[in-house]
């Protein structure tokens, strides 16, 4: 009997179901109006009602605020993982967990790099123990992650990404696999948590946020988008900043603390006349393209110069500009007077481009650490720094995000491709504190060049952000 | 496409028109291919810098940009040291960071300790990276034709993977483009306007309801080799470049490199049952894909038509269903009877149902689990 009600029900009522990153209503019943449920709108290609599947819950909740029964195939939750430890949060780790659930478990949580951010992320699997999807942006930090999962969670952890396509309650994927397999990864997860999650909410790949079932939400970075509708489109995808600490506010305690030098070098008669002629090239054509577009951001003027021969001619010779600057030879001997004065310390050394890194490598006999570098090795590198077999170590872009670096004093900055947001990524690497310690950030600078105001500018970024440190 | 890379097409107005190779680039491809030849054995960063200058006949820049990532992807490259370079790495890093030595004495003893000069453990130090590489013999001979065609389809994906939508017009082989397009993940809505006339596909994504998204690019450009085997088509996507929509055509004739040959079954599934109804029915004729049956605007494409040998009015279709609701097989059995199929089979996999409600009446519904019942199917139909 109970049966036959509940078959009876069940056909009376509207059935949601997941399909390839968006929910999908059948059997809607003539004459129920759908304006204003959210997202939701008449797909003609198929005849049948859609929205993206980060509504669904939105959407149940209308549906049973208006009394309306229903059948809600879309799986999303498979019940609670088991099998968590304690991750022993810190205090303001805590602190920062607790603002996201009062939030409603949406949001983005800001603390400097080397501060645990990863710790807050287990914090939120282990308390709310609902199926998570991690999404971290590199396959650097794919087996990172897997790796400070399981030393908590007593399952094995599924990994999405690097040629792997093991989907299991608790998965780590990168940004990249998440966006082409989405549409089915989307089904599976109750909480979704974003690493860098800065990268989002600017356009690229921010399908992927929208393809998953999944309410609970929380992105993770040391560097917010300032810009007003990048930050509004990240709360739409993730939820507003929740918490939010800097630098400064941790230093002591909990960050290094540390000093800036900046040394300001010359060009050699050769490159300042390759630079010279490089320059009027694309300062020419690049400030007329500025002028059209006086409010355009750079990405903006790149794709306005990007439509004709002249504009690509100047955008080319930018790049050889930055490559000409990347490492000149004043930045090689200042490097190698750096490299012996630092000799007993723990250095590295962070460049514009992978050709500088290795450059740099073979000249002054330091292990690189770049994406060609394979997994095992990247890792034995590592132990090798940690146990002080390797005393340097020169990269381009591994270095920047995320990776668990061991403990280093001192970082020569040689270039930089990225600005302030990298900078501070950067910076962040030598701060892990121990006794006594102060790190030690050397900038080199190439007078007369774009270098000034980039270097000015990234500085600008590490005070903005709070730090009394400089 | 980074955005200083030399452009492989032009817009004008609301089209965009791909620069595709044609028999007047042949003269600089068999250049660019002996060129290539000549450096077999070398540095593939010795390759990158001798492209940097002009080649003695140049081909223009925006199809010389895609005929080398054609290259790239096809041209195999190998290690060739005398040292393995993560051992040379390991033992000369880690000895240059405990000893105050010079980095020609340090050089010096590392190389020794593995018998070599120390030029060439400099030279093994990399070997494994990508510049580094030494690059191979292409595969097999290829002619500036062939590379004309990959080059071609190539830029055409590239194009489509800025593609927000695709209308395909085909006549032939539509049948395999919607399995593909449905495998991808992708809407394809099947139509064919007028008797007679070709069927059109509508391919986008169930996202692209919502936006202007790239998101299928890769599934839509994938689509593309498989054109070759239509009689004839038509191809219109609406691709995002440079901030606005702009249309790119592609039509029979077009020189695309084509797909393999398109698999006779879909499925070992198929191919079983193909096979079992042979054996259990040799009087009967097993047809694979039948033409599609036109339902007002609409196709459908049963999977067989099993027709008797000597009585051509004895002819039954078999559709083999995956997933499956009662709602989806009461639509499709609809569309069969709109288009007066009255001898239809549906096959549907046990294990694969989304609902538990009843099946619908007055249809002839083999259930199945691994293997087609061929002998059920010959009780059926004779």
């Amino acid at each position: 009997m109970f049966g036959r009600a509940q078959h009876l029900l069940a056909s009376r009522a509207v059935h949601l179901r997941y399909d390839h990153g968006t929910i999908v209503l059948a059997h809607v019943p003539a004459g129920l109006d759908l304006t204003g449920a959210p997202g939701v709108l008449w797909d003609a290609r198929v005849g049948v009602h859609r929205a993206p599947a980060s509504m669904h819950a939105a959407l149940v909740r209308w549906l049973r605020d208006r009394a309306i029964p229903l059948v809600d195939r879309a799986p999303g939750d498979h019940g609670p993982t088991t099998g968590w430890f304690d991750p022993g949060l810190r205090d303001y780790q805590a602190a920062a967990l607790c603002a996201w659930e009062l939030a409603g478990r949406r949001g983005v949580i800001v603390l400097p790099t080397g501060s645990g951010k990863t710790h807050v992320a287990l914090g939120a699997m282990a308390t709310t123990r609902l199926p998570v999807l991690c999404l971290v942006p590199t396959r650097v930090l794919l087996e990172q992650w897997q790796r400070e999962i399981a030393a908590v969670y007593s399952h094995p952890v599924g990994c999405h990404g690097d040629g792997r396509h093991d989907v299991r309650p608790v998965t780590v994927a990168t940004y990249e696999s998440a966006y082409r397999h989405m549409d089915d990864l989307g089904a599976h997860f109750g909480l979704l948590i974003v690493d860098e999650v800065h990268h989002f909410g600017c356009g690229f790949r921010d399908e992927a946020l929208e393809m998953t079932l999944a309410n609970a939400r929380l992105g993770l970075t040391a560097t917010p988008p300032r810009d007003a509708a990048h930050a509004s489109r990240l709360a739409e995808l993730i939820g507003p900043t929740v918490y939010e600490l800097a630098i400064g506010d941790l230093t002591g305690r909990f960050l290094a603390s540390f000093d800036t030098v900046v040394l300001h070098l010359d060009l050699t008669e050769a490159e300042r006349i390759r630079y010279a002629a490089l320059s009027q090239v694309f300062t020419s054509t690049l400030a007329e393209l500025f002028r059209v577009v006086p409010q355009g951001t750079w990405p903006d003027v790149v794709r306005a110069a990007s439509r004709t021969a002249e504009g690509r001619h100047a955008l080319a010779a930018w790049r050889e500009g930055r490559r000409l600057l990347a490492l000149t030879d004043a930045k090689r001997r200042a490097l190698q007077a750096l490299l012996a004065r630092h000799r007993d310390a723990r250095v590295l050394v962070f460049t514009a481009d992978n050709a500088s890194a290795y450059a740099i490598a073979r000249e002054h006999l330091i292990m690189p650490l770049t994406c060609d570098i394979g997994r095992p090795e990247r890792d034995a590198v590592l132990d090798a720094f940690r146990q002080g077999r390797l005393r340097a170590l020169v990269s381009s872009r591994v270095l920047n995000e995320g990776l668990d670096v061991p403990d280093a004093d001192v970082g020569v900055v040689v270039g930089g491709a990225l600005g302030e947001r990298e900078h501070v990524q950067r910076v962040g690497r030598l701060l892990r504190p121990s006794p006594g310690k102060r790190a030690l950030v050397y900038e080199l600078v190439t007078r007369h060049t774009i270098e000034v105001s980039q270097a000015w500018r990234r500085r600008q970024g590490l005070v903005s952000r709070r730090s009394a440190q400089l | 496409m980074s955005a200083d890379a030399p452009r492989s097409y032009r817009l004008l107005g609301g089209a965009v028109i791909p620069r595709l190779l044609v028999d007047s680039d042949y003269p600089w491809l068999r250049v660019l291919l002996d060129e290539r030849e000549r450096f077999v054995g070398r540095a593939q960063r010795e390759f990158d810098a001798r492209l940097r200058d002009p080649l003695p006949v140049e081909g223009p820049s925006g199809k010389k940009h895609v005929v080398l990532r054609v290259l790239a992807q096809l041209g195999r490259s190998e290690r060739r040291s005398p040292v393995p370079p993560r051992h040379a790495r390991r033992l000369l890093f880690e000895a240059a960071a405990l000893t105050p030595e010079s980095r020609t004495a340090l050089l010096a003893r590392v190389a020794s300790s593995f018998g070599v000069a120390p030029a060439e453990l400099e030279g093994s130090l990399f070997a494994d990276l990508p510049g580094e590489r030494r690059l191979a013999d292409l595969p097999g001979s290829l002619s500036p034709a062939e590379l004309a065609l990959r080059a071609n389809l190539r830029l055409i994906q590239g194009l489509l993977g800025r593609a927000t939508g695709v209308t395909l017009e085909v006549e032939g082989n539509a049948r395999v483009l919607v399995r593909l397009a449905k495998l991808r993940g992708l809407l394809c809505i099947v139509s064919r306007p007028a008797p007679g006339a070709e069927a059109v596909l509508e391919l986008s994504g169930p996202l692209a309801l919502f936006r202007h998204t790239v998101l299928y690019g890769r599934a839509l450009g994938s689509l593309v080799p498989h054109l070759a085997w239509c009689q004839r088509f038509r191809l219109r996507a609406r691709c995002l470049l440079e901030d606005r929509l702009a249309d790119l055509q592609l039509a029979t004739g077009d020189p695309i490199f084509p797909s393999a040959e398109p698999r006779r079954f879909d499925s070992q599934l198929e191919e079983r049952f193909a096979k079992d109804f042979r054996k259990v029915a040799p009087d009967w004729d097993v047809l694979r894909e039948p033409e599609p049956i036109p339902v007002g605007a609409r196709l459908v494409f049963p999977d067989f038509a099993l027709q008797h040998r000597s009585d051509h009015s004895r002819r039954w279709l078999v559709e083999l269903v995956g997933f499956w609701t009662p709602d989806y097989l009461r639509r499709k059995l609809t569309l069969y009877r709109e288009a007066r199929v009255p001898n239809l089979i549906l096959c549907i996999a046990e294990d694969r149902a989304c609902a538990e409600e009843e099946l619908p009446a007055g249809a002839v519904i083999l259930r199945f689990r691994r293997r087609v019942d061929a002998t059920a199917i010959r009780r059926i139909v004779t």
